[in-house]
C-alpha cells in the first residue's frame, strides 16, 4: 500500500496534499491501495475534503502534547504506523514539515529518502524518482533502493481533483497509542509572523527584480517607483543582497526564493542560472540590461537592450 | 564552545553544466569548485557567534569529498574557523545516508556543543545529511533556520516555514541546518584571514562510502530558453512596444 501523509495549514488540508493523494491513486506503475494519515489539529472540512478523495483509510492522531508542531513526536507517530502497515511508498507534501520530517522518520527506520520529487514510477522493478537538482537546471532519474522508500513531492500536473459521489463510508480512524517522553522535548515554544518588507514576494503577482546593473544604493530608488506603478513586489539577486541594496529576504534565485508571479521585470540582471532558478516559473519575463550578450536575452519573452536609468523612467512614465 | 560546521564542496552552478557522456554525472573538466553557498553561512554565523562570545570558542569545518574539498575547507579558514577535517574519499556516488553515517561517526567522539550544516547543498538538495547526522548522535536538530541565539547550555532559534515562524528552545548539544543570507551574509576573508591558513591543520581521514541508498540513473538538462524577443533599441519605441504587448497580454491590470 501507499501511505500519504495530510498536511493541514490554518485548519485546513494543504491543496498539495489532496494532489498527491491523486497522484498516488493514479500512478501506472503501482495498483496499490492508498491511505492517509493526519496528524495534529484535525482539519475544518475534513469530513467532505477527505471522504471525496479514493483513499482507502484515513487515520488520525492527535495528542494535546504535540502542540503546533514537535518533530520527534510527529516522526515517532508515522515511524509506528509504517511499522504497522508496511507501504511500499510513503509520499509527504515538500513543505518546510514535509522535508523537515521524513528524514527524521527515514532515519529511525533505516531507509531510504527523496526530497523535492515530481514524479515516482516503476522501470525494470526498480523505484525511480525525478528530482529537479543543480538549483532546477537538471533532472535526476535516481534509484531509491528501500522498501518502504520516502518521498516528499511536488507533483507536476496533478489536480487536487474531487471525487464527488464517492459513496464511500470511509471512517476517520483514530489511532490510540503512547509515545515515549522523551519525544515531546522538541516542540514549537512560539509562533511568529515573517516580516516581509512590501508585498510578499512568494505571492506577489508582479514582480521587479534588481541586479548589479542599479550600480548602487541610490540606484535603487527608480526600480522602486517602478514597482509601485506596478503595484509589483521587488526582489533581486544575489549581488544585490551582497552590496546591502536589497534584504536578504527579497533574494530571488536558488539560495533565495522562487517566485512565480505573472510578470517579472529583471533590470540590470545579467541572468546567470543561479537567479534564473528562482524566476523561471514567472509567465512573462522582461529583461532590461545594457549588455547585448548577457544570458538574461535568450532566457527572458521581451528585452530591451540599454541604459537602465534611461528605460526605466520611460516605462513609468508610459504607465501613468 | 566547541563548534563543528559542516560543508560541502560542490560544482559552482553560475557555471553552465554539461552532462558527462554516460549522462551520470555533469562534465566537470574545466568547471569552477566552491563552497555550498548556503554552508558559507552556516560558517558565518559561527564565526558571528565566536566573536560575539569574546573569542574564545573553537569552530572545527569538516568536508567529505576527494582531495580537492580541501580547498573548502581553507576557504571556511580563512573566513575564520580555526581547523578543518577533510573526510577523504575517491569513490562517487555518496548519498546523503552515507555521507551522514560517515560523517556522524567522526563526529560522535569529539563532543561538539553546536553543529551546525547548511539547510540544502545546491548540486542534490536532498535537504536530509543534518537531520540524519542529529539522529545517529542522538542529539536534537531543528532544520531550517534563520536565527539562532546561544546562552548557556541552550539555544533559541527562528524556524523557517510557510505559515511563519517556528520558535524552538534547545538544550545544547545540538544540531541546526541553516538557512542562507537571511540567517547571516559570509564575509570575504581578509588578506589577513588567507594568509593564516597556511598555519591551521587539516586533518584528513580515509573513509568508506558503504551502500547508498539512493543512486542517480540519468541526468536531464532543463533548458531555461525563451523567445527573448529584443523590443528594438530606441528607447521611446522599445519601451511603447513593451508596454503595448503586456496590456495586450492583460498583465498591467490591478496598477
Amino acid at each position: 500500500m501507499i501511505l500519504v501523509l495530510v498536511e493541514t495549514r490554518e485548519s485546513e488540508i494543504l491543496d498539495l496534499s489532496l494532489k498527491i493523494i491523486n497522484y498516488a491513486n493514479h500512478l501506472p506503475d503501482f495498483s496499490d491501495k492508498v491511505s492517509g494519515l493526519m496528524i495534529g489539529e484535525k482539519p475544518i472540512s475534513i469530513e467532505s475534503k477527505i471522504k471525496n478523495t479514493k483513499l482507502d483509510k484515513i487515520f488520525h492522531f492527535q495528542e494535546e502534547k504535540l502542540g503546533h508542531y514537535a518533530p520527534d513526536a510527529y516522526a515517532a507517530v508515522i515511524s509506528k504506523v509504517v511499522n504497522d502497515l508496511s507501504p511500499q511508498l510513503v509520499l509527504a507534501p515538500a513543505t518546510a514539515q514535509g522535508n523537515d520530517l521524513l528524514p527524521r522518520v527515514a532515519s529511525k527506520l533505516g531507509v531510504g529518502m527523496a526530497s523535492e520529487c515530481l514524479a515516482v514510477k516503476k522501470r525494470e522493478n526498480k523505484l525511480i524518482v525525478t528530482k529537479p537538482i543543480f538549483g532546477g537546471s537538471l533532472l535526476a532519474d535516481m534509484e531509491l533502493r528501500t522498501t518502504p522508500a520516502l518521498l516528499t513531492m511536488k507533483p507536476l500536473e496533478m489536480d487536487s481533483e474531487n471525487f464527488e459521489n464517492q459513496n464511500n463510508k470511509m471512517e476517520i480512524k483514530e489511532l490510540n497509542f503512547s509515545l515515549p517522553a522523551d519525544v515531546f522535548q522538541l516542540k514549537v515554544g512560539d509562533l511568529e509572523e515573517p516580516v516581509e518588507e512590501g508585498i510578499s514576494l512568494s505571492k506577489a503577482r508582479k514582480v521587479v527584480g534588481v541586479g548589479r546593473g542599479i550600480k548602487s544604493k541610490e540606484g535603487l530608488e527608480i526600480h522602486q517607483k517602478l514597482a509601485a506603478s506596478l503595484g509589483a513586489a521587488m526582489g533581486g539577486t544575489r549581488v544585490a543582497v551582497d552590496n546591502g541594496w536589497i534584504p536578504p529576504d527579497n533574494q530571488i534565485g536558488q539560495t533565495g526564493k522562487n517566485i512565480n508571479p505573472d510578470l517579472y521585470i529583471a533590470c540590470g540582471i545579467s541572468g546567470a542560472t543561479q537567479h534564473i532558478v528562482g524566476c523561471q516559473e514567472a509567465g512573462t519575463i522582461i529583461a532590461i540590461n545594457n549588455d547585448p550578450h548577457a544570458p538574461i536575452f535568450s532566457r527572458c519573452d521581451y528585452g530591451i537592450v540599454g541604459d537602465l536609468f534611461e528605460i526605466v523612467p520611460e516605462i513609468i512614465e508610459k504607465l501613468k | 564552545m566547541k563548534i563543528a560546521v559542516c560543508i560541502k564542496w560542490i560544482p559552482d552552478t553560475a557555471e553552465k553544466l554539461e552532462l558527462r557522456e554516460d549522462k551520470k554525472w555533469i562534465a566537470t573538466e574545466g568547471i569552477d569548485f566552491t563552497m555550498n553557498r548556503i554552508d558559507q553561512c552556516a560558517v558565518e554565523k559561527a564565526i558571528r557567534i565566536k566573536e560575539e562570545r569574546g573569542n574564545e570558542d573553537n569552530i572545527v569545518v569538516f568536508s567529505l569529498g576527494p582531495s580537492e574539498a580541501s580547498e573548502g575547507i581553507k576557504m571556511a579558514m580563512a573566513m575564520g574557523a580555526d581547523r578543518g577535517v577533510l573526510l577523504t574519499t575517491d569513490e562517487e556516488g555518496w548519498d546523503t545516508s552515507c555521507t551522514a553515517e560517515a560523517l556522524a561517526s567522526v563526529l560522535e567522539s569529539r563532543d561538539f556543543d553546536l553543529i551546525l550544516f547548511g539547510h540544502e547543498s545546491g548540486d542534490m538538495s536532498n535537504r536530509q545529511t543534518g537531520l540524519r547526522v542529529a539522529h545517529r548522535l542522538n542529539l536534537p536538530c531543528i532544520s531550517g533556520i534563520r536565527d539562532l541565539e546561544i546562552f548557556e547550555g541552550s539555544a533559541a532559534c527562528k524556524r523557517e516555514t510557510e505559515a511563519g515562524l517556528e520558535i524552538y528552545e534547545v538544550k545544547l548539544p545540538a544540531v541546526f541546518t541553516t538557512l542562507g543570507a537571511v540567517l547571516a551574509t559570509p564575509r570575504y576573508p581578509s588578506i589577513r584571514g588567507i594568509m593564516k591558513v597556511k598555519k591551521k591543520i587539516i586533518e584528513e581521514i580515509k573513509v568508506n562510502k558503504g551502500t547508498p541508498h539512493l543512486e542517480i540513473v540519468e541526468l536531464e538538462k532543463i533548458s531555461n530558453e525563451r523567445k527573448g524577443e529584443i523590443l528594438g533599441d530606441e528607447k521611446k519605441s522599445a519601451v511603447s512596444n513593451l508596454i503595448k504587448k503586456l496590456a495586450k497580454e492583460g498583465l498591467l491590470k490591478g496598477q
